[in-house]
């Protein structure tokens, strides 16, 4: 009976312990595939020619993602310049201004917005907003501006990472001391003024990490961005031009490349995965050198 | 004396920082506007279309439905869990209550868990394309989809699987031994069903992110809007997929409609995870 | 100075102070005194009008300081700067000592550089911290010990020059070596200030105070000479709280 037992348990703590052995050997095996398959294009390509090379005209042989890395920074920018003003605003309306229902309501309605595909997203941006931005650039005078772009691409993107920036930022201000709150009111000092200087530094970090999670975010959506970006994988000449990212880049073209066209495609996957890990990885040296500095 | 007194009475100087507050309704109202505007968008939209045929009935090159879109989608939802949960939990097991928290083992698992879980959806599609379908030789493939969408949703059960087996009170545990139990009765007996309603949001959760996915699922599971013959080896397109399958087809006005289905599918499954959400926030407010 | 009539307080459906009547007189200081819970920080804190920040806190009667009528058409930033207030538990910014101290000032319009430089000096001095941190005015406040935090709140209190400082319980937290300290700038601090402070610690008021009020469940049971209430207290609750019958 006790020897049941002592099997039983045995082969548990075995089996238990495979299935941690699975997220290990998951990851490693998206490592070594995604590399085996990615690096062969980019040394027939060339490390700098691929990198830092402008032109991509996988039909002429060139294969230069410049213009794409590009594309991605500026989405991401621009995506950052319309959600944290909004979201760090909106978080401080939450915690400071609304009452128990209202902020019921707004933190449903936000969750909900977290939960919508971005291929709805990018449909809401393609009917709606590209119309609306092609009139706008006629209206300021662009000319030949098709309406997809830098300016519709961070708008959509602004609205997808604002739960993230909201949620993140109404914890970090709810963990600020209720006192610092009451010894700058003490003082003379207005509500808003508190909370822009005392409240908000002292919630900085957890609105800083809000923005990196954000920004991570933005460099890795895809679908949203395919439907908004436009086509052209050359250099926009204005937030209505149409421009290219990495990752729209080997949305668009996955599904016919061929030969070194499809392998160059997971050498951006690759790269795309590189940067990630890095900039993941940096978040976590940054965090731990505030926890310890 | 009297100068204090003017002073006290006298006007508030009016602050820029006042601007403050109406800069943040402001956001707030931005915030509402716009999760109104995309409702809205789809629901004016994709009334016209909506009728049991457009779910339910049998797809043609005119009129397109989505009843194999949903079948498939119910059917990668199923095989995804059935993969994703029980190593997901296994390993939140053995990341609590086997191993102890310093162990390099542990850590090693924890890296890998949340390098698995920054990993944006298109590199997953590249891995499920190169991996499964290429190298593995599976093809376009709804088994190909299932196995990277497990991987996909893998961090997120751990995760939550570990923070609920956590917040289960030692009391529990030490009476169970008390008892005479194993620890493996004790887990599964005892541990498990404590935890189990946040395992529950985890996968009311999951189940989300697998419906509203549709990079990783276009290069994996293919774009076919039939009933595949082959089982999980038929290729077939998911609900959001066969959204994006119709908007570059240019049937508008039928991905519109596919779009309200999805939203209202993705509605319901959020709010059925806040009301579990607030179940299980109740149930430690009692017991603490 | 401080002229409270009639002074009624509720939270929500309690009642915390009953009746309140008191004239507190300019440069004297004036403890509080009394078991927990029986309404002395809630008084004081509304002398500052700290209990709006409180939801469901509703007031009736007045309060009158240079005989404005605090709790009708006041300007509020300027009755906290000249109403400052110490508190419990020391509660420095997360900033620098220095930004600390330029707070207020810089609150109330003072932006040039040596103006603050003068003012965080002068505070730092009437604190009696100045030469402990002068070497260190970048530093983060909160790596400062419990005790030369509070003084530090206090220099930050005292660089809006206000008129009256109000202190709850300011050294309940602290050591005894730094309770003497603050105790003797609370002192030092009489002649240019009017001071009311909250204690649970009654040698500290027969020490320190000119004026003592002893407060029971919300109300004021005596208020006089300090002397007098400790040596010849008036009402039979008073002499056995004095004499630790309770309390």
């Amino acid at each position: 009976m006790k020897d049941k037992k002592l099997i039983t348990e045995k082969l548990a703590k075995i089996i238990f312990i495979t299935a941690a052995v699975f997220s290990i050997a998951a990851i490693i095996t998206i490592c070594i595939f995604l590399f085996a398959n990615g690096i062969p294009a980019i040394r027939k390509i060339g490390i700098i020619n691929f990198l830092f090379g402008s032109v991509w005209n996988p039909s002429a042989g060139k294969y230069g993602i410049l213009t794409m890395i590009v594309g991605t920074i500026y989405v991401a920018a621009g995506c950052l310049i319309v959600s944290v003003p909004v979201g760090v605003l909106t978080a401080v309306c939450i915690t400071k201004y609304c009452g128990k229902k209202i902020k019921a309501v707004l933190e449903q309605i936000i969750n909900i917005l977290a939960g919508i595909p971005s291929i709805i997203y990018g449909f809401f941006g393609m009917i709606i907003l590209v119309p609306f931005a092609k009139e706008l650039a006629y209206i300021l005078g662009i000319s030949g501006a098709s309406g997809s772009g830098i300016f519709v691409g961070s708008i959509i993107l602004g609205i997808m990472v604002l739960p993230t920036i909201i949620n993140l930022s109404v914890t970090a201000i709810e963990n600020v001391p209720k006192s610092y709150f009451e010894g700058s009111t003490a003082l003379g000092a207005i509500k808003e003024r508190t909370i822009v200087k005392v409240i908000l530094p002292a919630a900085k970090s957890g609105i800083f990490t809000s923005i990196i999670l954000g920004t991570g975010r933005a460099i890795g959506e895809t679908m949203a961005l395919a439907l908004v970006l436009g086509n052209s994988a050359t250099f926009p000449k204005s937030i209505f031009h149409s421009m290219e990212n990495l990752t729209v880049a080997i949305v668009k073209e996955l599904s016919y490349a061929e030969g070194l066209h499809y392998e160059a495609l997971i050498s951006i996957g690759l790269v795309l995965f590189v940067f990630i890990l890095i900039f993941s990885f940096s978040l976590k040296l940054i965090k731990k050198g505030n926890k310890n500095g | 004396m009297d100068e204090l007194n003017v002073i006290l009475l006298s006007k508030q100087k009016f602050e820029k920082a006042k601007l403050l507050k109406l800069f943040s309704i402001i956001a707030a109202i931005l915030v509402v506007i716009s999760f109104l505007g995309i409702i809205i968008f789809i629901i004016i939209n994709g009334i016209p279309n909506l009728s049991f045929n457009f779910i339910f009935g049998e797809t043609t090159a005119r009129a397109p439905t989505i009843s194999a879109p949903v079948y498939n989608t119910l059917i990668i939802i199923f095989f995804t869990l059935l993969i994703a949960v029980p190593i997901g939990v296994c390993t939140a097991i053995t990341l609590t209550e086997y191993l102890k928290r310093g162990n390099k083992f542990v850590g090693l698992v924890k890296i890998a868990t949340e390098t698995l879980s920054g990993i944006p959806s298109i590199i997953y599609a590249l891995f499920g394309m190169v991996f499964f379908v290429k190298f593995l030789g599976w093809g376009y493939s709804l088994k190909a989809g299932i196995f990277t969408l497990s991987i996909m949703i893998l961090p997120t059960i751990i995760r939550a699987t570990e923070d609920s087996i956590k917040s289960v009170s030692d009391s529990l545990r030490e009476a169970s031994y008390g008892l005479g139990a194993g620890k493996l009765r004790t887990v599964t007996k005892v541990v498990l069903p404590s935890a189990s309603k946040g395992i529950f949001a985890a996968i009311i959760l999951s189940i989300g992110r697998i419906v509203g996915e549709s990079a990783a699922v276009i290069f994996t599971a293919g774009t076919t809007f039939n009933k595949g013959a082959l089982g999980l080896n038929s290729q077939g397109a998911t609900l959001a997929v066969s959204m994006y399958v119709l908007i570059e087809r240019g049937m508008i006005d039928y991905a519109y409609t596919a779009a309200l289905v999805l939203i209202v599918c993705v509605i319901c499954i959020n709010l059925l995870s806040t009301a579990l959400g607030k179940k299980v926030g109740d149930k430690y407010d009692k017991n603490n | 100075m401080i002229k409270i009539t009639d002074f009624n307080l509720y939270y929500n459906d309690f009642q915390a102070l009953k009746n309140i009547n008191m004239d507190i007189c300019a440069n004297e200081i004036t403890a509080f005194i009394g078991p927990s819970g029986c309404g002395k920080s809630t008084l004081i804190k509304s002398i500052n009008r700290m209990n709006d920040l409180i939801e469901g806190c509703r007031i009736e009667g007045s309060i009158e300081i240079a005989n404005a009528e605090i709790y009708k058409n006041i300007n509020l930033p300027m009755l906290r700067k000249n109403v400052g207030m110490v508190f419990q538990r020391p509660n420095p910014f997360p900033m620098g000592i220095y930004d600390n101290i330029a707070f207020g000032p810089k609150t109330h319009g003072i932006k040039k550089k040596s103006e603050l430089d003068e003012i965080v000096e002068k505070s730092l001095r009437q604190a009696n911290i100045f030469d402990e941190v002068k070497d260190k005015l970048k530093q983060s406040a909160l790596s400062l010990s419990g005790g030369q935090q509070q003084r530090l709140c206090i220099a930050r209190s005292l660089a809006v020059s206000p008129k009256i400082l109000l202190m709850d319980e300011p050294t309940s937290a602290l050591d005894p070596i730094s309770t003497g300290k603050i105790e003797d700038l609370v002192l030092s601090l009489k002649d240019k200030l009017t001071i009311v402070i909250v204690t649970h610690n009654m040698q500290q008021a027969a020490r320190i105070s000119d004026k003592t009020a002893f407060f029971l469940l919300g109300e004021v049971i005596e208020f006089g000479q300090t002397e007098q209430i400790f040596y010849n207290p008036v009402t039979t609750q008073c002499e056995n709280y004095i004499s630790g019958r309770f309390g």
